[in-house]
């Protein structure tokens, strides 16, 4: 009985004093996410006048063609930008891994730059940049002569300009995390390669491939995740214009609760879209476990 | 394989030029003396830092109250010091629970901080404005403080637990025999053996801070209250853009966040990769 006692006394005193360490975290936890998400729910099955609407924001989303838009839109700027981004980065990265060149380490930290700096003032300076009228970039086709070109104007070419400008800020980051991920991979893998007389690209296709697969992997539904929550870059770009052709949902239901008032509604948009990412989430704590 | 590496050598110049050109467009830019209506160069004949000294201290062309940009960037400046201090203050003794204490819940409470760190916080953005403003804090910097706090804290959380695991066991128990209580463990031997991670991360914090957008404009609605972000934003309302001043700021703007890559690029990869890589 007294060993007993012993053990498990320390044990309720270290669960109390955990949770006690621990509850800043509980706080900002419940406060910023689970009350959030409940509330969400709340918000999309309630009017503001708190009466009970049930599905209505839900059924009137899949008629509202400005929210269906919006979600291929989504479809589209994540589809294309972060499997493009990868797939370029998954290049840089094998590049500067098997490359040398002096300087390389400058190079490394130059090309970062883009990803450093702020994205409002990425975005602002890609506006002046790509300005219809005065923009450098139709300045010099104009010296070519080439006719203006409305980036950021034209329905059909904005949001190719807009994953264009996504793939530019992140792309230096996935690299760098694909960089690290290839130098993790033992030296002494590829000598055993080697000696087996296998080329380069041998190595790299049964070495490096299976080895990188599951980063790659994780990268990608990591930045999935990320870039379906994207706001800044493009509000600060296009706000989600020319007549909604880079409308995503978040920049969508800002507009809706934020200029519309139409609290509900917005809430609705995410709630909306909420089980994909509830999806990608569990989908990546799994492949982190392995 | 020379020409592979040519090939490859030839790719890398051309991304380079593509990262770095629209940088270097800034720049240019930010040197133009004339205030709106001109037309871009790729070399400024006339180099001026009209833009630099106008856009802090002046009136910004007349676009703007006077000094408006410093107002901005102090504001920036506070609630960047306060999301620090509190998402240090919060994360390290979270992290101290999840990394050397067992009870039950540990390990579902670490992958809360995972799912936290990886939610993309704009989709809560309306529940967490109509919370905000009953708490009445919506336009005050404890308000934007509180909240840019929680989508940092995660991570920090997350960082700080895998290097608190780190620490020798010995060294903790041996001060465990003595008596200390565990506030006074984490006061007098964590935190001066965590010295760099808590640079970092407080960095870390503090850079993020001042690059949020979102939050700021969803929870401030005065011009007082504007972090640079939102001041460079608003900018574009007006029928003229004056985008010489614009970049001047911007270039201003971006310097802490070059730095802070700089001084923690080793440590802020190994992080990353322990932390949303490696699990």
């Amino acid at each position: 009985m007294t060993s007993n006692e012993a053990e498990t006394k320390p044990k309720v005193k270290e669960t109390v004093y955990g949770y006690v360490l621990a509850s800043p975290f509980l706080l900002f936890l419940s406060m910023f996410l689970l009350f959030p998400l409940a509330y969400e729910i709340f918000m999309a099955l309630f009017s503001s006048r708190l009466e009970f609407v049930g599905t209505e924001y839900i059924r009137r989303l899949l008629v509202d063609p400005a929210y269906v838009e919006s979600l291929l839109n989504t479809a589209l700027y994540v589809g294309v930008g972060v499997n493009v981004k990868m797939f370029l980065a998954l290049l840089l990265a094998n590049a500067l891994n098997s490359i040398d060149f002096t300087g390389k380490r400058l190079y490394k930290a130059l090309i970062m730059i883009p990803w450093v700096i702020p994205v409002v003032p990425s975005a602002l300076n890609f506006r002046w940049m790509l300005d219809a009228d005065y923009g450098i970039v139709n300045q010099i086709l104009h010296n070519l002569g080439i006719a203006p070109v409305g980036w950021l104007i034209n329905p059909h070419l904005a949001l190719g300009s807009v994953i264009f400008i996504h793939i530019w800020t992140n792309l230096p980051f996935w690299s760098l995390i694909l960089l690290s991920g290839l130098q993790s991979i033992p030296v002494d893998l590829y000598d055993a390669v080697k000696v087996d007389g296998a080329r380069s690209w041998q190595g790299f296709r049964h070495l490096t491939l299976p080895l990188m697969r599951r980063l790659y992997l994780i990268c990608t539904v990591l930045s999935t995740v990320w870039t379906m929550g994207d706001f800044g870059i493009i509000w600060a770009l296009t706000k989600g214009g020319p007549a909604n052709a880079t409308q995503i949902i978040a920049t969508n239901a800002y507009r809706q609760a934020f200029e519309f008032g139409e609290f509900g509604y917005a809430a609705s948009m995410f709630l909306f879209v909420l089980p994909i990412l509830g999806i990608l989430v569990i989908l990546l704590l799994r492949l982190l476990r392995e | 394989m020379r020409t592979v590496k040519v090939i490859g050598l030839v790719l890398l110049g051309i991304l380079f030029f593509i990262d770095l050109s629209p940088i270097y467009f800034m720049f240019v830019t930010s040197l133009e003396p004339e205030r709106y209506a001109f037309y871009p160069k790729l070399f400024e004949p006339n180099p001026s830092i009209t833009n630099y000294y106008e856009g802090l201290f002046g009136y910004f062309g007349g676009y703007l109250g006077k000094g408006a940009f410093l107002i901005y960037f102090r504001n920036s400046l506070i609630i960047g010091l306060g999301v620090t201090l509190l998402c240090l203050a919060v994360s390290i003794p979270s992290a101290y629970s999840l990394a050397r204490m067992k009870y039950r819940g540990n390990k579902f409470l670490s992958n809360m901080v995972l799912v936290s760190y990886i939610i993309p916080y704009s989709f809560l953005m309306v529940p967490i404005f109509v919370e905000i403003h009953s708490y009445g804090l919506v336009d005050t910097y404890p308000g934007i403080i509180v909240a840019e706090t929680a989508f940092l804290v995660p991570y920090c959380i997350w960082i700080f637990r895998e290097y608190f695991a780190s620490i020798p066991t010995e060294i903790l128990e041996s001060a465990r025999v003595d008596g200390a209580s565990t506030a006074r463990i984490i006061r007098s031997m964590i935190i001066p053996l965590s010295v760099s991670p808590i640079v970092a991360l407080g960095t870390y914090a503090f850079v993020s801070s001042w690059n949020e957008f979102l939050f700021v404009l969803v929870l401030s609605s005065s011009a007082d209250r504007f972090t640079v972000p939102l001041g460079l934003y608003f900018l574009l309302g007006g029928d003229q853009v004056p985008w010489g001043g614009l970049m001047a700021m911007s270039l201003i703007f971006s310097i802490p966040p070059i730095i802070f890559y700089f001084a923690f690029q080793k440590y802020m990869v190994r992080g990353i990769m322990a932390g949303a890589v490696k699990g």
